[in-house]
């Protein structure tokens, strides 16, 4: 398995690939793309980093992962045309109108699909299949025996995931309008703290504590180890949107890769799952009792 | 106006016919828990006390799960034909196998898990991914439980909406709040409707029921608006 993690800038790019990131990706803050205010803001920075990745072997994609509206969908194609001149890696996508925009102007680059597609069977990726796309980020809800039953069926496919213990949505990623919580401005002070959502929170329910359901690390890193084994590729590091400065970013990545040298020994799951665990031992254990 | 009401297979169950009289159809299944998808019985019990049209409620769908919704909407239309049965979808690959295996005769609405993947927050109805899902899938209706959808919108809109009531979808998971063994299934949660509290509410609540998270919304009026669908909710915890 690989490591493929977000930039928000040249210097990132720079610093990643060169410490063993096999691919970095970004977003554009002239286009939407779910983390706004982590995105490269300048044309130029962004040929650059596609410049960059290509000089040191590697690529950069850029990430158009929203639904777009008529105007931004036409605001948007010139510039990942230019992208696409200067070698970008591919788009990370997941609408299909954009596909179709970009199909017509005759845009041929790779496309992978982001785990807000929701691709939780083989009809869903021979539909995006359809639309040219070449790999499938898993959705965070998506399980092992569950991707199993999905490569049965459509046969070998690129795949990536993000490395759950650091990045992961307890409600389905792509189709939530909870409201984020204050108690994250508490929590990001420390160190490797985990930010603090609305769906964090601790509620009530019928005079008892209830905690919106999340599996645990232990779960989250078995998992990994089962995708690993099925020979997912990819393993993902996010742009750390309010997670803070680049020493967390890098200290992320630095897990994220200790957990790929786990996985390439190759060791009994168990014994996996206990080293990883404790690779990842700053973690913050989000893992509560369920209502019952 | 339609008038319809939104049950799970346990409601649909319990309800008796004199109840269902007054509604022109009936959702049956749910768009956030794979789990509570109609069975081949529960769907002709249905039939049986409720002579309107039946829409299938689905939600995101694994492979096992896939092949239980596309046999359930095979037998449903076998059975009781195009005319009386819809499919609210909510995963694309079953809205595509549904094309390929019907030939475009399912009825078929974008569901409201599809609706808030695709328009999120803010955006109205006239992105060009609906116009895509209409024009290769057939989708001619939208389950909507959102104004913002609508808001500014004339009826010029290709797409007939179904608003939902009082309950608008916030947020989903496949993790179930009563069982740690997801995707297995005792249907722990019995249709209870949950009330969460928190001190960031400011006095309100959000509502957990099936794997899915609601605020209430009062009903709404629109022209696109072809029918209102009306889920039981009594908002008590339980």
């Amino acid at each position: 398995m690989k490591v493929v993690i977000g930039i928000t800038s040249l210097s990132e790019a720079e610093y990643f690939l060169k410490h063993g990131a096999s691919e970095v990706y970004f977003g554009y803050g002239a286009i939407s793309n779910h983390r706004a205010s982590e995105s490269v803001l300048d044309e130029r920075e962004a040929l650059e980093i596609v410049r960059l990745a290509h000089s040191l072997g590697s690529r950069a994609f850029i990430t158009v992962n929203e639904i777009y509206d008529s105007h931004t969908l036409l605001e948007a194609a010139p510039f990942l045309c230019r992208l696409v001149k200067h070698g970008v890696g591919g788009f990370i996508v997941r609408d299909a109108a954009m596909l179709y925009v970009l199909d017509r102007l005759g845009v041929r680059t790779k496309f992978v699909v982001s785990h807000m597609g929701f691709t939780f069977n083989s009809a869903t990726v021979d539909y995006y299949r359809r639309l040219g796309v070449s790999r499938v980020v898993w959705p965070q809800h998506l399980r092992p025996f569950e991707s199993a039953a999905i490569i049965r069926k459509t046969g070998s496919i690129e795949t990536e995931i993000f490395f759950s213990p650091r990045f992961y949505c307890i409600n389905t990623e792509g189709a939530c309008m909870l409201l984020y919580s204050d108690r994250y401005t508490q929590s990001a002070k420390r160190k490797h703290a985990m930010p603090k959502m609305f769906c964090h929170n601790d509620f009530r329910a019928g005079g008892r504590p209830f905690v919106m359901p999340e599996p645990s690390s232990e779960t989250k890193l078995g998992d990994l180890y089962d995708f690993d084994s099925q020979g997912m590729e990819y393993l993902k590091v996010g742009r750390l949107l309010y997670m803070g400065g680049m020493t967390q970013h890098t200290d992320v990545f630095t897990e994220a890769m200790t957990i790929v040298r786990l996985l390439d020994k190759k060791m009994p799951r168990a014994k996996f799952v206990k080293e990883a665990l404790a690779a990842t031992s700053e973690l913050e254990e989000p893992w509560k009792k369920h209502y019952h | 106006m339609e008038k319809a009401l939104s049950l799970t297979p346990g409601q649909a169950a319990k309800a008796s016919s004199s109840s269902l009289k007054r509604f022109d159809a009936v959702y049956i299944g749910s768009e956030t828990c794979q789990n509570l998808l109609a069975s081949r019985a529960d769907v002709d019990a249905l039939a049986a006390k409720f002579k309107g049209t039946i829409v299938l409620s689905t939600a995101l769908l694994d492979e096992a799960a896939l092949e239980s919704a596309l046999s359930l909407a095979g037998h449903a239309a076998r059975k009781f034909g195009y005319d009386r049965i819809e499919v609210a979808v909510n995963d694309y690959g079953f809205l595509s196998e549904l094309k390929r295996e019907h030939k475009g005769r399912m009825k078929v609405s974008a569901g409201r898990l599809m609706m808030l993947n695709i328009l999120g927050v803010w955006r109205q109805i006239d992105t060009p991914y609906l116009t895509y899902l209409s024009e290769n899938f057939g989708v001619a209706a939208l389950e909507a439980d959102n104004p913002f959808y609508l808001y500014k919108r004339g009826p010029e809109s290709p797409f007939a909406v179904h608003f939902h009531t009082p309950l608008r979808l916030l947020a989903t998971t496949r993790y179930c709040a009563y069982s740690d063994k997801f995707p297995a299934c005792g249907r722990l949660c019995r249709d209870r409707q949950l009330k969460l509290k928190n001190t960031q509410l400011k006095g309100g609540f959000i509502v957990s029921f099936n794997n899915g998270y609601y605020m209430r919304e009062k009903p709404f009026s629109h022209p696109l608006v072809t029918r209102t669908v009306h889920t039981p909710a009594d908002g008590k915890s339980s």
